[in-house]
């Protein structure tokens, strides 16, 4: 009796089993699927994608501040994983209209777009910024940032073609920018593990140096302990100021941070390009 | 006496309120059909923007491939036909005309491969894209004016006050080929 009753428990258990783990499968695609409403507008970089490093998101952050301070226009920045198989220019219009980009009735704003795995951009520009960036001029400056995007380097793509259509735009409205362009910044020289791998050497080197320091009561195995640690100190607070340094402009008036897109329309003008 | 007062007030005071209610629902259905004719313009205003981009595309696409006169000539006929159209309804097809001629255009350029790295037709063929790509975006925003409108003098009760005055409905729609949006684009 006990044997026929444990193997449909068994059976049961299995499928439970199979269920959890096509469930886990699942779960990824079910998460990535598009759901563009879901997109909400964080600032004027939306790093959906995650491809862009803390410097160039800040410095790019920055600009769009000062650029919208001077004149009035709103620029931006947008990276995803994926279309999911649908036309970019849809999908840029969409987030356009659902961020709002630009004042309303004025409609100055400007929506990059990158989708990284299906390496299509797009630059979709509002009503108002239309005369000031023409399709031909849009397309043209995607084309001049193919090399850099098919370096992976998104960062200095973006600081370039944010540059361009600030100076463009400025230059347009008759005002000068205050503060640097945004720099090309390097790409990030310490990887999160880098910094992991040295918290671990760190608290290794703490331990051993504390257990050697116990066994001989002080005295030499402490001190090359002490000196261990200050190397791996070192190294980790370079790390932290490379990460962060290398957007490091201080000392310009910012222009304040991102106060929320206004509400602006676009008409589809732009273009798009692929890399 | 009070009786017929009293009969009297509820009448007046019914008659004021269905009126009332009569006036806000034609109200309310004005504005959106004359959304639809703000948006009829819009739409418009691109179809005319990209059949006036044609001509420098076309002599530019000239100027390497001479020899594909019929190309030239369906193009020079669904501009015409464009020319002549006059209401939304003609507009819609004579543009489903020029769509194709154009479509062709650029797949007759792929064999053209200086043509295709020319910095001049480069931008210009942005503006078309540009071009076509507003229309997609303004026809959108006008079937949704469209459907909201129709929508809104097909429910009831708003379908009697709009059968009272003479909101009819429009079917000047926009209709997307499922297949041609699937179409390869074109990349340069």
């Amino acid at each position: 009796m006990k044997p026929s009753s444990a193997r449909p428990l068994a059976a049961l258990l299995l499928r439970v089993w199979g269920l959890l783990l096509a469930l886990c499968f699942l779960l990824p695609c079910a998460l990535s699927a598009a759901d563009w409403k879901a997109l909400k507008a964080t600032g004027y970089v939306n790093d959906f994608a995650g491809v862009l490093s803390p410097g160039s998101v800040r410095q790019l952050n920055d600009y769009c501040a000062r650029l919208e301070k001077a004149t009035g226009a709103q620029i931006a920045i947008v990276t995803i994983e994926t279309l999911d198989g649908e036309p970019v220019d849809e999908v840029a219009n969409l987030l356009y209209r659902q961020f709002g980009v630009g004042q309303k009735g004025k409609n100055e704003g400007a929506l990059f777009l990158l989708s990284i795995r299906d390496r299509r951009s797009r630059l979709e520009v509002g009503y108002g910024l239309e005369p000031i960036l023409p399709d031909g001029f849009a397309g043209s400056l995607l084309r001049d940032l193919r090399p850099a995007l098919r370096d992976a380097d998104y960062g200095a793509a973006m600081t370039t073609a944010v540059a361009t259509i600030g100076e463009r735009i400025a230059q347009a409205k008759g005002v000068t920018l205050t503060g640097p362009a945004p720099k090309r910044v390097e790409k990030e020289t310490h990887p999160g593990w880098v910094i992991g791998a040295l918290v671990v050497l760190l608290l290794l080197v703490a331990l051993f140096g504390a257990a050697r320091g116990n066994m001989r009561g002080g005295g030499r195995g402490s001190g090359v302990g002490d000196v261990l640690t200050g190397m791996a100190m070192g190294a980790l607070m370079n790390s932290g100021r490379g990460g962060r340094g290398s957007g490091g402009f201080g000392g310009y008036d910012s222009g304040g941070g991102f106060g929320g897109f206004g509400g602006g329309d676009s008409g589809g003008g732009g273009a798009s390009s692929s890399w | 006496m009070k009786a017929i007062l009293i009969t009297l007030g509820v009448v007046v005071l019914g008659v004021l309120a269905i009126g009332g209610w009569l006036m806000g629902v034609r109200n309310d259905l004005v504005p959106q059909r004359e959304a639809i004719t703000a948006q009829w313009s819009q739409v418009d205003t691109v179809l005319q923007r990209r059949a006036d981009l044609i001509p420098n595309l076309v002599e530019t696409v000239k100027g390497y491939a001479k020899q594909e006169t019929q190309i030239f000539t369906d193009i020079a006929s669904a501009r015409a036909s464009m020319g002549g159209a006059r209401t939304p309804g003609e507009r819609i097809s004579a543009n489903g005309q020029l769509d194709s001629a154009l479509a062709r255009l650029l797949v007759v350029v792929e064999n053209y491969p200086q043509l295709k790295s020319n910095e001049n037709f480069l931008r210009l063929h942005d503006e078309i894209a540009g071009a076509e790509n507003r229309i997609a975006v303004e026809r959108h925003k006008y079937n949704e004016a469209v459907l909201k409108y129709n929508t809104a003098i097909e429910l009831f009760p708003a379908n009697v006050v709009a059968g009272m005055f003479g909101f009819t409905r429009n079917d000047a729609y926009f209709k997307v080929d499922p297949a041609k949006r699937e179409a390869p684009a074109v990349k340069f």
